[in-house]
């Protein structure tokens, strides 16, 4: 791969471009093997389909759910980018998340009287902070031990599982219930909503914000340092890039983002701390990144889409009798139909027929 | 001195899935491929052997049949990611998601309950009856003998036959075996290929041999725990069987210790991730052997 398409901006339009055809020839491949699979244990494919549709636009209402489901995708996604354009695979949204929205429960309860103006910005810095710790120690063992950090951030998942239930079962476990749940946060932590009829909330607004950052970003030195330490990282390394920073800041800045998502999940939505905070969101988050091509805009419409599929997936229950375990096959499939045409394998062969610039080498 | 068989015995019983699958990953790893997909792989053994045994086909039935279900997954990751050269990690995640998500999906829409016919336990005498380790080590349930079988055949594998060497080869370098007349791409499939149905076997010792009943999610992450597992390992047997013995005590231990004990029981839940996560730390210093072209 010549340094020298790094400085064009030619091939990154093209991938704009090829991306939407390869979501668009994923989503036709996977709606062919759902179907099949429907159709398999007796259900009707196209009512699936129309419950699911009606489920995610079909309201007012509907639509707004859809938007709060893309919310935290978007802004995971955004963050997620710089690492996965270094090779770094961050697994760990939900365990970053959950670390995030225990960090804005704690100060939201600890502090329920101040002002809205104060302590919704306190449990979004508190929330940002604990998710991107918890993203930190995977990185730093990446950087120091190399440790394989999809196995590490997947650990945190399970090591935030652990805490939340712990915590929940004691501490902060609410006196009102016998569940693992928080006390419900005060009124004034919460996020205002700005469609009316609808629970979208401006955290909507903080993901879109994100884009033109990330756009930016991309343009500036350090985007470009970014680029050339994920196309080649000995080269970076003459250069003077020291990729054991980069890789500790980029998981960092994954899990920030992740961080940030937890708080809006419970200062938006829940209005209170549970065991499974990080559920709605799970791993979709890599998979819009991946899926909008690694590109600001890209990942607008991927994010929307599975705002849209998620949300239609969970009312798939009551409009169709199918159990909602089916969107998990459904992002699988199409991550499967991605992930085959994504790169070129480096030790079989020479370089494919469809290689995205985002994954020159791995680290 | 009776808390300490069971902790052992225990052990033992949670080690085989483990174990089982860490060859699989072991064979997988060695000729260059990170199969992240080996959690798909042992779930989908785990809910097909279920099936067939709900199904009243048989233990041997199902057993076959999450061994062919670990083969069949383990060909989608051989055609994504050796013959389509797709990229390794995201093949591999893709499977991490879709199968155990197609094994909940059949599981709650058909919506069995109940749980499978257990494996026979087998007794070996005399040596059963040692103290301590007698009932850990010599009464235990059908796979585990298998397993061990299982691991003295790729211990054997890798040491001592040709073939062996030749998976160690394209792990460290396909171009040179390619000009050495071996094609990378057909050892690297056969490879994936006895990883999956080892991991097959691994879901149906999970399934039908250390729990007795399917639930969803049942797997939990550990095929990632087996990655790190084979890490630690050194991509070596001894290692493998080493890596699956001590998590196997740490999730034994929280069946058997945590009541009553001074560590909460959700506590627990985090020490196999804590120490897979050491894990990783400490054998970054160790004499390594790592395949040199692991997930290219």
């Amino acid at each position: 791969m010549s340094l020298l398409s790094l400085t064009h901006r030619t091939p990154r339009q093209a991938s704009f471009g090829r991306g939407l055809v390869n979501l668009l020839t994923a989503v036709a491949v996977v709606a062919g093997l759902v179907a099949a699979l429907l159709a398999m244990v007796g259900v009707d494919p196209a009512g699936t389909a129309q419950a699911m549709w009606s489920g995610s636009f079909g309201t007012l209402r509907s639509t707004g759910e859809t938007l709060i489901r893309a919310t935290p995708l978007l802004l995971i996604a955004l963050a997620l980018i710089p690492s996965l354009r270094a090779g770094l695979y961050n697994i760990g949204a939900p365990g970053q998340m959950a670390f995030g929205a225990l960090a804005s429960t704690v100060i939201a309860l600890q502090a329920p009287t101040l002002p809205s103006a104060i302590l919704v910005p306190a449990c979004a810095i508190g929330g940002c902070l604990a998710g991107a710790l918890t993203a930190f120690l995977p990185g730093l063992l990446k950087a120091t031990w190399r440790a394989n950090e999809i196995i590490t951030t997947l650990a945190m998942n399970f090591i935030a599982v652990a805490v939340l239930g712990y915590l929940l079962t004691g501490v902060m476990q609410s006196d009102f219930a016998n569940l693992p749940q928080s006390d419900s946060l005060p009124a004034n932590s919460a996020l205002p909503t700005f469609i009316p009829g609808t629970r979208t909330h401006i955290g909507l607004l903080v993901a879109l914000l994100a884009v033109p950052l990330l756009w930016a970003a991309d343009r500036s030195r350090l985007g470009y340092r970014l680029r050339i330490f994920g196309a080649n990282p000995s080269l970076a390394r003459q250069a003077q890039i020291r990729p054991g920073r980069y890789t500790i800041w980029l998981m960092t800045l994954g899990g920030a983002g992740a961080g940030l998502a937890g708080w809006m999940q419970v200062a938006a939505l829940d209005h209170r701390l549970y065991v499974g905070i990080a559920t709605p969101v799970g791993y979709a988050a890599l998979f819009v990144a991946l899926l909008g091509a690694l590109h600001p805009l890209g990942t607008v419409l991927a994010a929307l889409a599975f705002g849209a599929l998620l949300h239609g997936g969970d009312s798939l229950q009551v409009g169709a009798g199918v159990s909602p375990e089916i969107v998990q096959v459904l992002l699988g499939l199409i991550l499967l139909a991605y992930a085959i045409r994504a790169t070129t394998s480096a030790a079989t062969g020479t370089e494919g027929r469809t290689r995205s610039w985002t994954f020159w080498k791995r680290s | 001195m009776d808390l300490l068989e069971a902790i052992l015995s225990t052990a033992v019983r949670l080690m085989v899935p483990l174990l089982l699958a860490a060859l699989g990953e072991l064979i997988a790893q060695r000729s260059g491929v990170m199969n992240i997909g080996l959690e798909g792989m042992i779930a989908g053994g785990a809910f097909t052997a279920y099936a067939v045994a709900m199904a009243h086909w048989g233990l041997a039935a199902g057993t076959v049949a999450a061994l062919l279900t670990g083969a069949l997954v383990a060909l989608v990751m051989a055609v994504g990611a050796v013959w389509a050269r797709g990229n390794q990690i995201l093949v591999g995640f893709a499977l991490f998601i879709l199968v155990p998500g197609i094994a909940n999906f059949l599981y709650v829409q058909i919506g069995w309950t109940g749980g499978a016919p257990a494996v026979p336990t087998v007794t070996i005498p005399v040596l059963s009856q040692l103290p301590v380790i007698g009932p850990a080590f010599f009464a235990q349930n059908l796979f585990y003998y298998v397993a061990a079988v299982l691991a003295v055949a790729v211990w054997y594998f890798f040491a001592r036959t040709r073939a062996g060497m030749t998976v160690t080869a394209v792990g460290h370098s396909p171009t040179i075996a390619a000009h050495r007349g071996t094609s990378p791409r057909r050892v690297r499939t056969l490879a994936l290929l006895a990883c999956g149905a080892l991991a097959g076997l691994a879901g149906a010792a999970m399934s039908l041999g250390s729990v007795g009943s399917y639930a969803p999610n049942i797997v939990g992450g550990r095929g990632l725990i087996v990655i790190a597992i084979v890490i630690l390992g050194r991509w070596t047997v001894p290692g493998a069987i080493a890596g699956s013995l001590l998590i196997a005590v740490l999730d034994s231990l929280k069946l058997n210790v945590a009541e009553g004990s001074v560590i909460p029981l959700q506590l627990f839940g985090a020490l196999p991730w804590v120490v897979v996560m050491l894990m990783l730390v400490v054998s970054y210093r160790m004499r390594s052997n790592t395949p040199r072209t692991l997930a290219q």
